[in-house]
């Protein structure tokens, strides 16, 4: 079934606790649908992580609305990356720039979401640059200039739903464009 | 991932007598809420890893569309296709939840599949 005009699909996707379920927890209107459980990844410090995906809804003052899916972030569930991509007009990627090697992050979702981004928009959003300011948001720049990829990045908390509303903003001037 | 030895063992010893009470399974996959794989036996060419990840996704789903149901609790998840089935069943202890993936042949009869994936499930579940 697709969307009617007035309603758009947009994707959030990025490492395990980078923000997905957060970001669209902090906008969202309706009680967010999330399939998060246990963690058993020991490599990470996380309690939980979601397995299937997120989900909420956000009007703009316009009156479109937007459906906000969240996507598990580990490779192991590339498939739902695949399914979730289906419809989307628009990506956003958070990155964890706390982790060990951000840029290999952001390549794993450029290749991973490649088709969508090549016929939609995407916005990069690198988390935790506060405590963590390497790799800045001109190495994020070159890595996708490198890959051919032309999208805005931004430092973000996404805990912030104003920051949250920018991202979603700035994606959808970028698809307007 | 940390498994206690003595779970892992019973999910093998769990898959070997489910193999052996159901002719026609063509795998059997244990594995946790977030997927990874505890244990397996596959007899086709099913990718452990990916069939892991994929159970931990549709269980998580499958209790997404229970709860806005209103049907209470999700016990497990099944999918006929053309060549077979998929059976997934929850098994949920105190100290740990697993799934337990079944993928039969067609000549398999869902039903006493199910029967003998749930007796298994039900035994392992007061383990965990």
């Amino acid at each position: 079934m697709s969307a009617s005009i007035n309603e758009h699909k947009i994707l959030f996707t990025g490492t395990m606790g980078a923000g997905k379920t957060t970001a669209i927890s902090a906008v969202s209107e309706i009680a967010p649908i999330s399939t998060e459980v246990r963690n058993f990844d020991l490599s990470v410090s996380k309690a939980l992580t979601t397995v299937g995906l997120d989900y909420g809804e956000l009007t703009l003052e316009n009156g479109e609305k937007l459906r906000l899916y969240g996507t598990p972030g580990q490779r192991r569930f590339e498939f739902m990356w695949k399914i979730l991509s289906r419809g989307a007009l628009g990506l956003i990627i958070l990155i964890d720039n706390s982790r060990a090697d951000p840029l290999a992050d952001l390549d794993m979702y450029l290749d991973g979401f490649a088709d969508l981004i090549k016929r939609t928009s995407c916005v990069i959003a690198v988390g935790k640059m506060e405590g963590h300011p390497v790799p800045d948001i001109d190495a994020f720049a070159q890595r996708m200039e490198g890959k051919g990829v032309l999208c805005p990045v931004f430092p973000a908390d996404v805990r912030d739903p104003e920051q949250v509303l920018q991202l979603l903003d700035l994606l959808l001037i970028q698809l307007e464009s | 991932m940390t498994i206690d030895p003595k779970i892992k063992a019973l999910a093998e010893s769990t898959i070997e007598d489910l193999m052996a009470q159901v002719k026609g399974i063509r795998a059997v996959v244990i594995s946790t809420e977030d997927g990874f794989e505890v244990a397996a036996r596959v007899e086709n060419t099913a990718q452990v890893s990916r069939l892991a990840a994929i159970a931990g996704s549709l269980t998580a789903l499958g209790a997404v569309a229970v709860d806005e149901s209103q049907l209470g609790t999700c016990d497990n998840v099944i999918i006929g296709a053309e060549n077979g089935c998929l059976i997934m069943l929850q098994m949920r202890g105190p100290k740990i939840e697993l799934i337990l993936s079944v993928i039969t042949g067609k000549d398999v009869i869902v039903g006493q599949a199910l029967y003998f994936a749930k007796q298994a499930a039900q035994e392992l579940a007061q383990a965990l």
